[in-house]
């Protein structure tokens, strides 16, 4: 009411102000007061007018994002309900969520393929719409926490059984004790929200059949091995088979299956392939213990060799094989060296050894050579130079001890007319006294027994 | 705490000894403690003596000024030094007593502490101070010293074809080192002998100055194995009391090193090193008179630990050892296993006491008669006069027939251990 009251008064004070203008000032001020006044007013509302304009399309913005905020809430909650649907019965929720849907719809804040109604929304206050989205994320949390619980729990079903198989094919013999490892950790990873629980679900699946990708390999390596020992093309296809239900548990039994019978298959060469290159490995070593280095290479060789329990590591043995092979040239060539330095030694210290053409004896060594030949060939090379260098180091003691043990000879017999070699307590103590009599002619050695000469 | 060590060396032969000991071997047990003595003309460099020990080996001249200015003292005043007469030595050492025993106090050695003095034998300054020092030291050092007790003597006898004088030098020194005024005088006296050392390493010919480089260089392992036991990795039983009383209290206190070293334990056994080593004295004796055996042993550190050697075997080796050679069985030993690391090979030192020095004395009377009987008859001044000379001999001969007389008794044996003086009957 007010608002036409001042109108009014402004109008009258106005018409007012003029006649005292006109009556005072004349027609023609007047006039030109009048033309000035309306042109100002047009100018202001004109102003006016862009200004209002203007605030009005940024409520608009804010009404458009409030509700694409809603519309992306409720599509991925739609979109989380149809992944999770190969695992549990989403039906109810869909249908509580295709409800809220039709809410939002039915109030015009969408259209019938849900798009937002802008036409609409233009003549709703932000307020009506704020209050209206907070609604309906209220409706969209206590359905999503609905979803969780039964989900959740499935989901931690499907992993424990993940985890069981793939611990039976670790056990079983696969190499896939780091997949299980990992299955486990995934297993044991927090996750709240159903996003995170769906995230948690797939790389769990994925981790799985990536396991299961490496055991169908192994089979298939181990059906290979197998192939020169038995007629095995029963079990490709089987793995066939199991390859293409690689997702289910079931083919964990199946898979299991394959690989115990062709195992059974492989024990024999297994064993034999074992025992041979231990049996070869714990003779070289017999002739290594003066040379640290190659004893402790072949020792770790023979403990990885000896300690393949499982028929599966069958074709390990080509490569520990070769190894032998190479520690063998390695050892020979240890002895070699030696060799020529102790005979270097013996040059120094005085005495010229015969040659033992040690060096060239490395040829006879084929590393190209099937392993059984290799290694028959291999022991008699080696036993050869490791009795040259025997001798020689042997020699080599003597002569540097042989200053000491001349003097307690010397004593001896000066002493009581005899030594025994046991007496000496020496090693070698034979070779001793040989030399002493060289040496000193006027002592005779019978019977390990050195005395003076009459 | 480990006991630590000092060296004294008094004369030329002497200073090259302990100074190549010092270059070569500077175990914590020694430090820096190498007092280095002489009576060099005064305008005269004090390294003078060393400048063969420089020749062998390079690096030793800057290792000299390391200890140049604490550790070499010149004493006396007259400026010739005291030639070959000893008696100068003793006189110049007592009238000098005080830089002596300033320069000695400096060592920082305390009561239990030991000290090694080192002589020749043959010379005047070294073995005319040195016994003079030691008993000083052991009876009334002075102000600003304590009292050393454990002051061992090493002595260097000369080589057996030496001109007369230094072979009466070299007997009146040993009778002073043993004793002095009538007392017991240092508290071991160690005895080598240039001769012999050459005859056990075979060195027949060869210059002066190398061929004392090759004889001290046996003296300085040996030095090396006496002051081993007071290191770590000692798991011995020899303690530096035991070196040095019981020794004092028998009455024999010269003892003679016996040397065995780079010994391959692959080769030989504990029971041959020993052997080795008693077949190796370096000084002129029959092992058979022995009454007394320090027995050091130096092995590979991983041999010790793994127990392949051990203080428990040489025990029983040494005993076996003694038992066939000494006299008595060799009840007085004592056996000390030192493992060292990065050693390969076995050192194997036996300090022989108590034997006869028969064989010593068989070697110097003859040239010391001829010295003794052409002094004349003149006194005072530095002349040897021959009533010291009569007194001197009147102590060793006592000193011998101590030693003879102990060797005869062990060799005896005790029987019973004389049960019967005690009251029992003699049947069971
Ligand atoms: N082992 C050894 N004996 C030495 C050495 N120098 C001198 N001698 C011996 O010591 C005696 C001389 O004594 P020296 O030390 O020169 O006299 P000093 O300086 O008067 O004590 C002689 O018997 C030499 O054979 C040396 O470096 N080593």
């Amino acid at each position: 009411m007010n608002e036409y009251v001042v109108t009014a008064l402004v109008v009258l004070g106005t018409l007012a102000a003029g006649l005292v203008l006109l009556l005072s000032f004349g027609i023609t001020f007047v006039s030109y007061v009048a033309v000035g006044l309306i042109v100002s007013v047009l100018l202001l509302s004109l102003v006016y007018t862009w200004w209002k304009s203007k605030t009005d399309r940024t409520v608009t913005l804010l009404k458009v994002e409030i509700l694409n905020r809603i519309k992306s809430t409720v599509e991925s909650l739609e979109e989380n309900l149809r992944t999770a649907s190969t695992t549990v019965d989403v039906e109810p929720f869909l249908k509580e969520l295709a409800r809220i849907k039709r809410g939002l719809i039915s109030r015009g804040l969408f259209s019938r393929d849900f798009e937002i109604n802008e036409g609409k929304i233009d003549r709703m206050t932000l307020t009506a719409i704020e209050v209206e989205s907070r609604k309906v994320e209220q409706q969209l949390r206590s359905l999503e926490s609905l979803v969780v619980a039964g989900y959740g729990e499935a989901v931690a079903r499907r992993l424990r059984e993940l985890v069981s198989a793939a611990q039976m094919l670790a056990e079983g013999g696969f190499s896939v004790m780091q997949e299980y490892e990992e299955l486990r950790r995934i297993g044991s990873m927090p996750a709240t929200s159903l996003s995170e629980l769906i995230e948690k679900h797939r790389r769990a699946e994925e981790e799985f059949l990536r396991l299961m990708d490496r055991c169908l390999r192994e089979a298939e390596f181990l059906i290979s091995t197998a192939e020169g020992v038995k007629e095995v093309s029963h079990l490709r296809e089987e793995l066939e088979r199991i390859r293409k239900e690689r997702d289910r548990v079931e083919a964990v039994y199946r898979l299991l299956r394959v690989r115990s019978e062709v195992s059974g298959y492989l024990r024999e060469p297994f064993l034999r392939a074992r025992e041979e290159v231990v049996d070869y490995l714990d003779r070289l070593l017999g002739f290594c213990r003066e040379f640290d280095r190659e004893q402790q290479a072949l020792k770790r060789l023979r403990q990885r060799a000896a300690g393949y329990a499982d028929p599966g590591y069958l074709a390990e043995f080509s490569d520990i094989r070769e190894e032998a092979k190479r520690l063998t040239l390695e050892l020979a060539r240890a002895l070699v060296r030696e060799i020529t330095a102790l005979e270097e030694e013996l040059r120094e210290l005085g005495r010229s050894p015969e040659s033992t053409g040690a060096g060239g004896r490395i040829s006879e060594l084929d590393p190209r050579q099937e392993f059984r030949e290799f290694a028959k060939n291999a022991l008699e090379v080696i036993e050869t130079l490791h009795s040259h260098f025997d001798r020689r180091y042997r020699t080599v003691k003597i002569a540097r001890s042989y200053a000491a043990v001349e003097r307690i000879i010397s004593r001896k017999l000066a002493e009581k007319g005899e030594v025994s070699a046991e007496e000496l307590g020496v090693r070698y103590a034979e070779e001793f006294l040989k030399q002493y009599t060289r040496e000193h002619p006027e002592a005779v050695l019978e019977d390990n027994v050195l005395r003076l000469r009459d | 705490m480990h006991t630590r060590w000092g060296i004294i060396a008094s004369g030329q032969g002497a200073n090259r000894i302990a100074f190549l000991y010092y270059a070569k071997y500077r175990t914590p047990a020694i430090g820096d403690r190498v007092l280095l003595l002489n009576t060099t003309p005064a305008d005269v460099k004090p390294e003078a003596p060393l400048e063969q020990v420089f020749e062998s080996e390079p690096g030793l001249r800057e290792v000299f000024q390391e200890i140049r200015k604490r550790r070499v003292c010149i004493f006396g005043r007259t400026p010739s030094g005291a030639g070959n007469n000893w008696i100068l030595g003793e006189r110049e050492a007592m009238a000098d007593y005080d830089s002596i025993r300033r320069y000695i106090a400096a060592l920082g050695l305390r009561r239990n502490d030991v000290l090694l003095g080192v002589t020749t034998l043959g010379g005047g300054t070294g073995n005319g101070s040195l016994p003079y020092i030691v008993h000083r030291v052991r009876r009334d050092p002075g102000e600003g010293l304590e009292r050393i007790n454990n002051f061992l003597a090493m002595g260097i006898l000369p080589y057996d074809f030496e001109a007369p004088q230094r072979h009466f030098n070299a007997v009146c020194g040993l009778a002073r080192l043993l004793r002095y005024n009538g007392e017991q005088n240092a508290a071991l006296v160690i005895l080598v002998d240039n001769s012999q050392v050459e005859r056990v390493l075979g060195i027949k010919k060869g210059q002066r100055a190398e061929r004392y480089h090759r004889i001290n260089q046996e003296v300085i392992k040996t030095i090396h194995m006496m002051i081993a036991p007071s290191s770590r990795g000692s798991r011995g039983t020899i303690d530096i009391a035991d070196y040095c009383q019981l020794p004092g209290n028998i009455g024999t206190v010269h003892f003679a090193p016996c040397l065995s070293t780079g010994n391959d334990p692959e080769v030989l056994s504990l029971r041959a090193m020993l052997e080795s080593a008693s077949a190796n004295p370096l000084v002129p004796l029959e092992t058979e008179t022995g009454t007394m055996a320090y027995i050091i042993v130096a092995a590979p550190r991983e041999k010790v630990e793994s127990g392949e050697i051990t203080q428990e075997d040489l025990e029983e080796v040494s005993r076996e050892w003694a038992a066939h050679h000494l006299a008595g069985e060799g009840l007085l030993r004592y056996t000390s296993l030192i493992a060292e690391p990065e050693r390969r090979d076995v050192d194997v030192l036996i300090l022989l006491g108590g034997f006869s020095l028969r064989g010593i004395m068989e070697k110097s009377l003859q040239k010391y008669r001829i010295f003794r009987d052409s002094l004349g008859k003149g006194s005072g001044g530095s002349r040897i006069e021959l009533r010291m000379i009569q007194n001197l001999e009147e102590e060793l001969r006592e000193y011998i027939a101590i030693t003879e007389e102990r060797i005869a008794r062990l060799r005896e044996g005790y029987g019973s251990g004389g049960l019967e003086e005690w009251g029992f009957s003699n049947t069971r």
